[in-house]
């Protein structure tokens, strides 16, 4: 990893390189610009997850040892929650002076977590923070489709059920409760929602709001079950407003930060193309046989989760 | 070839021809990324690229890492789906 200090760089043929390499001078002047180390987390499409986490600490150990200021220049549409805590308080210990994060785009949901945990956040005017409640993905087994819900659909379905049953509809309040989850596992979603708003509340009280307990409880909650959806764009104006140590990048420090972001989602449709010619030459070479060893649902020949019960939980987000 | 099998199959939808290519190269090399996911013909939108996760996810025993990308000088990763042994 570059340690944010511009380095002579050889003309590069494939426009691939080359855009790497403008977004290694970028990321430089963008250091110069701060008087601060670089540390960039492009996650794209990535997951924040377990293996991120050791990639991470690597580059931390050999890179920040002597790091005063870092600012983390942060693109992620979130990920494993855990995973984010352990990153967060990887970064806290290697900024030995300030930690901020610099958001050009997205951040969002568990990197959301990840962007709450340093002294300050820096957000382009098109950048956004999301909530923190999980998200749980399952295969509906009616509809054949996988779906994603929050734990915060839980209580709303309940309340629902409960509405038909005091309106006289017991049968169809009975249907819906036989759909429902097995009870232990509804319990642990709701429980999922505790653990993010405990990990916000840990980091915030720590650092960005250290000493102020009461605020900090207070925008985990909002983060947690204050939002109507998961997908709720929350930008610089309403981070301030909620309590948190956010600013919108201006000038220089803005023009770098947006140069940085869309050379980087450029690079990521380079990648891409060249990714799909790949496969679609790989494609060509598949044996057809491989096709009578997929799983029968795949098939068709029977139905995408035909004989699992509803509790079958394929991951959550 | 396995495209010209997969047309003799009825469908109801371009996103389980999408699945099942995705579920053979799963089978073949062990693994598929994200990427080649998002990289597989008729995956559109985000939408699709969930849709054939999460069938992958409930059909398979797969485990979800994150790999860091050689190619490039800037740090990078990306999701692979590795097949578990049974």
């Amino acid at each position: 990893m570059s340690k944010g200090t511009n380095t002579p760089n050889k003309p590069a043929a494939d426009p691939l390189e080359a855009i790497e390499q403008e977004i290694k001078q970028k990321r430089a002047a963008f250091a110069d610009l701060r008087k601060s180390r670089c540390f960039p987390m492009f996650l794209g499409s990535a997951s924040i997850g377990h293996s991120i986490v050791d990639d991470i600490f690597d580059d931390l150990k050999s890179n920040f040892c002597e790091c005063q200021d870092i600012d983390v220049i942060i693109d992620s549409g979130g990920g494993n929650i855990d995973s984010a805590f352990n990153i967060a308080t990887l970064l806290r210990q290697y900024a030995k002076g300030k930690l901020t994060f610099v958001i050009p785009r997205c951040a969002k949901s568990a990197a959301t977590l990840l962007a709450c945990s340093g002294d300050e956040i820096l957000m382009t005017p098109p950048a956004e923070l999301g909530p923190l409640d999980p998200q749980i993905t399952e295969m509906n087994p009616l509809e054949k489709r996988i779906e994603r819900f929050s734990p915060l659909h839980i209580e709303s379905t309940l309340e629902l059920i409960r509405d038909e049953f005091e309106n006289g509809h017991e049968k169809l309040a009975t249907g819906l409760m036989n759909r429902l989850q097995f009870p232990l596992t509804l319990g642990s979603f709701k429980k999922a929602l505790e653990i993010s708003s405990q990990y916000m509340f840990e980091l915030l009280s720590t650092r960005m709001l250290n000493g102020n307990e009461q605020k900090a409880r207070e925008i985990a909650e909002k983060f947690t079950t204050g939002y109507v959806d998961h997908s709720f764009c929350i930008k610089v104006s309403e981070a301030v407003k909620i309590g948190l140590k956010a600013k919108e990048l201006v000038g220089a420090e803005l023009d770098v930060a947006w140069e940085i972001h869309k050379l980087n989602k450029k690079r990521e449709k380079l990648e891409r193309d060249k990714r799909r010619q790949k496969l679609k030459e790989e494609l060509k070479d598949l044996p057809s046989e491989l096709i009578d060893l997929l799983p029968s649902e795949l098939l068709g020949k029977g139905a995408v989760g035909a004989g699992q019960d509803q509790t079958d939980q394929i991951g959550v987000a | 070839m396995l495209a010209l099998r997969i047309t003799e199959v009825a469908m109801p939808d371009l996103t389980k021809v999408s699945t099942r290519l995705a579920a053979a190269l799963l089978l073949r090399n062990r693994e598929i990324s994200l990427s080649d996911i998002r990289a597989l013909p008729f995956v559109e939108s985000d939408e699709d690229v969930e849709q054939v996760l999460g069938t992958l996810l409930h059909s398979f025993r797969v485990e979800r890492i994150q790999r860091r990308g050689t190619s490039s000088g800037l740090p990078e990763w990306e999701d692979i789906l590795q097949l578990q042994d049974s």
